[in-house]
C-alpha cells in the first residue's frame, strides 16, 4: 500500500509539473472538462431537486397524506381505528393515521400492497351495506410510488451524457496527442508501450480533472440554483451530485483517452517522428507562386486542400456541438408542447351502469346552485370494437373505416376501394363523439388547430371533423368542404376466405370481401395537429335529424358509451367542493351508478411540471452542450499554428510582407467559417429529422402519448438556428484571426531564433 | 554467436507510380560484443537500415532477430519494451525532446523502463562525465549546441546499458577531439558490458576503428572490410549479383 502511495504521490508530482510548464495548452482540457462536470452536476441536481420540489408543492397543498376516504362519517372512524389495532397487534403496521376525523391516512413499507390492504379492511368494510365512501390517493402517494420509476430514464440520460462527454475529450486528447506525436515516438523508442505512454497521461488527466472540480462545483450550484430559487422552489444540497459529477467525467475521460493512446502505441516511432517534422516544412513549393503572385490565396486554398482530413475532424468536432445545441432547443420545445396539455382537475370512471345523461344533468343544477364556476367535461367514450381482433375475421363484427379522396392522399397506408378508385379507405382510426363538451375540448383543453368550423358537427348528422395525420404523420390533404365516406352496413360475399395476415392485409381483403353500404359525410373542419402513433382522427356527430341517426350512431352502431370523464375546472379552488358533490351523488344513488372518483389532483401536476423547470434544464444544458464548441476548435487551431510557425518565419526571411501574411490566415479563416456554416446548416437540420424520427418511434412516443395534439414535425427553430450559425461562423474565423493577433506578436528576434543556435562556450 | 541476424530485408516505399527500395534484400548478422561500422553516400538507404535493425521501422518484408527475438514478428507494445531493455539509439537528427532538459531528456528510457533508480547510480555520473554534460543538464535542448544535443542524445542512449547500440552519425557534430572522446567512451562501454555496436558514419577513421565495415549503395550492403581488415574489390558488383536484381524483375515481397 505504502509503494502504491508512494508511486501515486510521485506520478501525480510529475503530472501536476506537466500540467503547469505546458499550462497555456492544458486550458481547452480545463475547460473542457468544466463544461462536461458542469453537464453532469446540473442534471443530477435537477433530478434530485426535482424530487423536492415535487414534494414541497405538494406538502404546501396540504398533502401530508396518502389518501384518504371520501364520504365518511363520523361512525366510520370505529372502522379505521379498528384496522389500525389489528395492524399493530399482528406488529404488520402499513398505514398510520394523520387525521381520524378526516380520515386521513399515510401507507407505510410497499404503497401499492398498502393502498390494497387498506381498501380491503377499511373501504369494503365501510361499504358493506351500500357503496358510500371511495378511497382517495393524493399526489404524495403518486409521488412516493413513482419515486424508483424515473430513475431508468435519468441512468439513460446519464449514459446519453456520457457519451457526448467521451466524444468531445477524445477530440482534445486526439489533437493533443498529434501535438506530442514525436514526444511520444522518442518515447516509444526507448521502451515505451500503451502501459507507459498512457500511464502519464492518466495522471495528468486526474489532476486535471480534480483541479477544474473547484471552480465546477460553485458554478453547477449557481446554474442549478438560478433554475429554481428565482421561481420560488426550494433548493438543496446532494452529495451524491458532487460524486458524480466528478467520477463520471473522470471516467469519460480515461476512456476517452485510452482509444487514442492505443492507436498511438500501435504506431511505428519513425513514421511518428517524420509527420512531426513534416508538419514544419513550408507548403508545397512546387505549387507556390509566391515569388510571382502578389497574393498567396491561391497557394493557401491548395494547402487548406492538402490538410483536408485535419479540417473535417476539425469541423466535426466543433460544429457538431452546435449542432446538438440546436436538437436541445427543439427537444425543449416538443418537451413545452408536451406538458402544455391542461390537466384535469378530476377524474371519473363510469361503467356500464352509468347513468351519464342524469350525471350529467345533476352536475349541471348543482354546481351553478353552489356556485362552483365553469368546467369542461373530457369525456373519452368506450371501444365498441375493442375486442375485435384485427389479424384474422370471418363473420364477426368488423371495425369501421374512412374512404377518402385518393388525390387527396399525400402518404400513409391507405388502401384503394376494389371497385372505386376514386376513394381510398383505412381502418386505423381514433373515432371519437361530437357534442358540446367535445366542442369546449377541441380549443381549450386539446388546443387542436384545425381549419373549417367543427361547430357544423352540433347540428349537422351528416359531416365530420377528421384529421390530416396517419401514424403521427402528414397522411393527406383532406379540406373542409370534401365528401368522404364511412359504412354503416356490410354483407359479406359468399365464398371468399379472409386468411390470417397481418392488419393491411387482412383490410384489404375484407375490403374486397364484403359488400359495405357507405354514408357520406361532408368534412366540417380538417385538423392539422393530431398527435397518435397509429390512428387517423374521426370525429362523428351525436346529432340526429330527422328520421336520420346520428353520425356516430350509423357507423358505431350505438351511442357513445362514455367510460372516463376528466373535468377541468375553471377556479380549481373549488374542486374539493365538486369532489364532495360527486360523491353525494355517488352516496345517494349507491353502487349501481357506475361512477368512481379515480382522481381529483391534476391540476397539481402542473404546478409541480412548472416547479421542475425542465424545458429551463434542457435549455441551460443545450447551452453549455454548445459553449463546448469553440473549446476544441480554439485548441485545435492554436497547436496547429503553433506548429507553422517555422513555416512563417521562412516566409518572412524569403520576403514575404506582413500583408502576405495576413492574406493567408484571412484565406483560412474565411473557408474555415463558410465550411463550418455550411456544416451546421446541414448537420442541422439532418439531426431534427433523425430526432423527429426517433421521437415517432414506438419507444419513445410513449412518453409523449398523453401530451397536447401535436404532430411531431421536423421543426428548425430559428432562433436558435440563427444563433448557432452566427457563433458557429464568428468561432471558427476568431479561432484563425486569434493565431494570426498571436503571430503579429512575435518580434524579430523570436524569428531570428528559429534560425540560430547558441553557440557552444 | 551471432547477437543480431538480419535476413532478406526489403524496406520499399512506394509514391504514385515511383518504387523506391531503400533496402534492397538485406542479409546482415553481427556477432556479440562486435563494432560495425555502416558508411556509404548519403541516400543510400543507411539510416533507414539501422532504423529497420533496431526495430523503430517495420521491414517491407525480411526478419529481424536479436538475441533470438523476431522483431518483425513482435505486436508494437512487446517491441517497444524490448527496445527499452535491449536496444539503445542515437538518432541523427539528436531528436531531443524540447520541452525536457538535457538531463531529463538522458532519464527518458529510464522512465520508460521503470529503471529510474538510475538516476542515482554511478553509470549515470559516469556518462555524463565522459560526455562533458555536467554543467548543462538543466537547459533546454534550444539551448544547447548542436555538438552538446548530440552528447545528450548519446547519453541517453546508454542510459539503460543496451545490448546492442545503434548510431546514425553519433559524431556528426563534433569536432576531432571530442568525436575521439565519444568514441573512446562507445568503446569503454562495449568493453565493460560487451555491448555490439552498430554504427553509420561517414568518419572514415572511426570507421576504420570497427571490427567490420559494411558498405550501402542503393539500398544494397556488402562487407566493405572483415574482421581480418581485408578490403574487398568490386565489392558493389557482387552485392547486385548477390540480391538478383535484373533489369525488369523485382525482388521477392513476401512477409510483409
Amino acid at each position: 500500500m505504502s509503494i502504491f502511495i508512494m508511486n501515486f504521490k510521485r506520478n501525480m508530482k510529475g503530472a501536476f509539473k506537466t500540467v503547469k510548464s505546458n499550462f497555456k495548452e492544458y486550458i481547452c482540457f480545463f475547460l473542457a472538462l468544466i463544461m462536461v462536470e458542469l453537464l453532469f452536476g446540473v442534471i443530477t441536481i435537477s433530478f434530485q431537486n426535482n424530487r423536492k420540489v415535487q414534494e414541497s408543492i405538494i406538502q404546501d397543498a396540504g398533502y401530508t397524506y396518502h389518501a384518504y376516504v371520501l364520504g365518511a362519517r363520523s361512525e366510520d372512524t370505529n372502522i379505521l381505528r379498528n384496522a389500525y389495532n389489528r395492524a399493530l397487534a399482528s406488529d404488520e403496521v402499513y398505514f398510520t393515521i394523520i387525521n381520524q376525523e378526516k380520515m386521513q391516512v399515510l401507507f407505510k413499507g410497499d404503497l401499492k400492497n398498502a393502498r390494497s390492504r387498506f381498501t380491503a379492511e377499511v373501504i369494503d368494510q365501510i361499504n358493506e351495506s351500500s357503496v358510500r365512501v371511495a378511497l382517495i390517493v393524493t399526489p404524495l402517494y403518486s409521488h412516493h410510488v413513482s419515486l424508483g420509476e424515473d430513475i431508468p430514464g435519468f441512468i439513460a440520460l446519464l449514459v446519453l451524457l456520457m457519451g457526448l462527454s467521451f466524444l468531445l475529450l477524445m477530440a482534445l486528447f486526439r489533437i493533443r496527442i498529434n501535438h506530442f506525436k514525436f514526444t511520444y515516438s522518442i518515447y516509444m523508442a526507448f521502451g515505451g508501450d500503451f502501459k507507459k505512454l498512457t500511464q502519464s497521461a492518466f495522471y495528468e488527466v486526474l489532476l486535471i480533472a480534480l483541479l477544474s472540480f473547484l471552480p465546477a462545483l460553485p458554478l453547477t450550484y449557481l446554474i442549478s440554483a438560478l433554475l429554481y430559487l428565482p421561481f420560488g422552489q426550494p433548493f438543496g444540497f446532494y452529495p451524491l451530485s458532487l460524486l458524480l459529477m466528478l467520477v463520471l467525467p473522470l471516467i469519460c475521460s480515461l476512456l476517452a483517452l485510452l482509444l487514442p493512446m492505443r492507436v498511438l502505441a500501435l504506431g511505428v516511432p519513425t513514421k511518428l517522428m517524420k509527420a512531426q517534422d513534416n508538419s514544419n516544412y513550408l507548403r508545397s513549393v512546387r505549387k507556390s507562386k509566391i515569388f510571382l503572385k502578389r497574393s498567396p490565396l491561391y497557394i493557401e486554398g491548395w494547402a487548406l486542400w492538402r490538410f483536408r482530413s485535419y479540417i473535417a475532424l476539425l469541423l466535426l468536432s466543433t460544429v457538431s456541438f452546435a449542432i446538438l445545441f440546436n436538437a436541445g432547443c427543439y427537444l425543449a420545445d416538443v418537451y413545452a408542447v408536451r406538458v402544455d396539455k391542461a390537466k384535469a382537475d378530476i377524474t371519473l370512471s363510469l361503467n356500464q351502469n352509468a347513468n351519464y345523461d342524469h350525471f350529467a344533468a345533476f352536475l349541471d343544477v348543482n354546481c351553478k346552485k353552489l356556485n362552483l364556476g365553469g368546467y369542461v367535461l373530457e369525456k373519452t367514450a368506450a371501444d365498441p370494437y375493442a375486442d375485435v381482433d384485427d389479424s384474422y375475421n370471418s363473420d364477426g363484427v368488423l371495425r369501421p373505416h374512412i374512404a377518402i379522396p385518393t388525390n387527396r392522399i399525400e402518404s400513409g397506408a391507405y388502401t384503394v376501394c376494389p371497385g372505386n378508385e376514386k376513394f381510398s379507405a383505412t381502418d386505423v382510426l381514433e373515432i371519437r363523439p361530437y357534442d358540446e363538451d367535445s366542442a369546449k375540448c377541441f380549443d381549450d383543453i386539446y388546443a387542436y388547430e384545425y381549419e373549417g368550423d367543427p361547430s357544423l358537427l352540433l347540428t349537422d348528422p351528416d359531416t365530420v371533423i377528421v384529421s390530416t395525420s396517419l401514424a403521427n404523420k402528414k397522411a393527406n390533404s383532406i379540406k373542409p368542404g370534401d365528401t368522404v365516406m364511412l359504412p354503416v352496413d356490410y354483407v359479406r360475399k359468399s365464398g371468399v376466405e379472409i386468411y390470417n395476415e397481418n392488419g393491411i392485409s387482412t383490410f384489404e381483403q375484407r375490403l374486397s370481401g364484403y359488400v359495405y353500404t357507405y354514408r357520406a359525410f361532408k368534412v366540417a373542419a380538417v385538423v392539422t395537429n393530431y398527435s397518435d402513433y397509429t390512428n387517423m382522427l374521426v370525429y362523428l356527430p351525436t346529432v340526429s335529424g330527422e328520421e336520420r341517426a346520428s353520425g356516430y350512431r350509423a357507423v358505431m352502431g350505438c351511442e357513445p358509451d362514455y367510460s372516463k370523464i376528466q373535468v377541468h375546472m375553471e377556479n380549481s379552488d373549488n374542486k374539493e367542493l365538486f369532489t364532495k358533490l360527486v360523491q353525494n351523488y355517488i352516496s345517494n344513488a349507491g353502487a349501481s351508478c357506475g361512477i368512481s372518483i379515480d382522481m381529483d389532483y391534476g391540476s397539481m401536476d402542473e404546478k409541480i411540471t412548472a416547479g421542475k423547470n425542465s424545458y429551463g434544464m434542457i435549455l441551460v444544458l443545450s447551452c453549455l452542450v454548445f459553449a463546448v464548441s469553440p473549446i476544441a476548435g480554439f485548441f485545435s487551431q492554436i497547436l496547429f499554428y503553433q506548429k507553422r510557425l517555422l513555416e512563417f518565419d521562412v516566409l518572412r526571411a524569403v520576403g514575404a510582407t506582413a500583408k502576405d501574411l495576413k492574406a493567408i490566415f484571412l484565406t483560412d479563416g474565411a473557408v474555415l467559417a463558410a465550411l463550418s456554416g455550411i456544416t451546421y446548416a446541414l448537420g442541422t437540420v439532418g439531426i431534427i429529422h433523425l430526432l423527429c424520427k426517433i421521437l415517432n418511434s414506438p419507444l419513445v412516443f410513449g412518453l409523449f402519448s398523453d401530451g397536447k395534439a401535436s404532430v411531431f414535425y421536423p421543426t428548425i427553430m430559428p432562433i436558435p438556428f440563427l444563433v448557432g450559425l452566427v457563433l458557429t461562423v464568428l468561432f471558427s474565423f476568431l479561432q484563425v484571426f486569434l493565431c494570426a493577433w498571436l503571430y503579429q506578436k512575435r518580434t524579430n528576434d523570436h524569428i531570428a531564433a528559429d534560425f540560430t543556435q547558441v553557440d557552444e562556450i | 554467436m551471432a547477437i543480431l541476424e538480419a535476413k532478406d530485408l526489403i524496406k520499399l516505399y512506394v509514391q504514385a507510380e515511383n518504387k523506391l527500395y531503400a533496402v534492397n534484400r538485406v542479409d546482415f548478422s553481427a556477432e556479440d560484443g562486435e563494432f560495425i561500422a555502416i558508411i556509404g553516400t548519403s541516400g543510400s538507404g543507411k539510416s533507414t537500415l539501422l532504423q529497420i535493425l533496431a526495430g523503430l521501422d517495420r521491414p517491407t518484408s525480411g526478419s529481424v532477430k536479436i538475441r533470438g527475438n523476431d522483431l518483425t514478428k513482435m505486436k508494437a507494445d512487446e517491441l517497444s519494451r524490448f527496445r527499452g531493455r535491449f536496444i539503445g539509439f542515437v538518432f541523427q537528427k539528436h531528436n531531443l525532446i524540447p520541452q525536457f532538459t538535457a538531463l531529463e531528456n538522458i532519464l527518458v528510457p529510464t522512465v520508460m523502463c521503470d529503471r529510474e533508480e538510475i538516476r542515482y547510480e554511478e553509470h549515470l555520473k559516469k556518462l555524463i562525465d565522459g560526455l562533458k554534460l555536467g554543467d548543462r543538464l538543466n537547459h533546454l535542448p534550444n539551448e544547447l549546441s548542436g555538438g552538446q544535443q548530440q552528447r545528450v542524445a548519446i547519453a541517453r542512449a546508454l542510459i539503460n546499458r543496451p545490448q546492442v547500440l545503434f548510431a546514425d552519425e553519433p559524431t556528426g557534430n563534433l569536432d576531432r577531439e571530442n568525436a575521439d572522446e565519444v568514441l573512446e567512451l562507445l568503446l569503454e562501454t562495449r568493453k565493460t558490458i560487451g555491448q555490439t555496436i552498430i554504427m553509420v558514419t561517414h568518419d572514415i577513421s572511426i570507421a576504420e576503428r570497427a571490427d567490420k565495415i559494411y558498405r550501402m549503395d542503393d539500398g544494397h550492403l556488402y562487407l566493405f572490410r572483415d574482421a581480418d581488415g581485408k578490403y574487398r574489390r568490386n565489392s558493389y558488383e557482387e552485392a547486385a549479383e548477390m540480391s538478383k536484381v535484373i533489369a525488369g524483375k523485382t525482388p521477392d515481397s513476401s512477409n510483409q
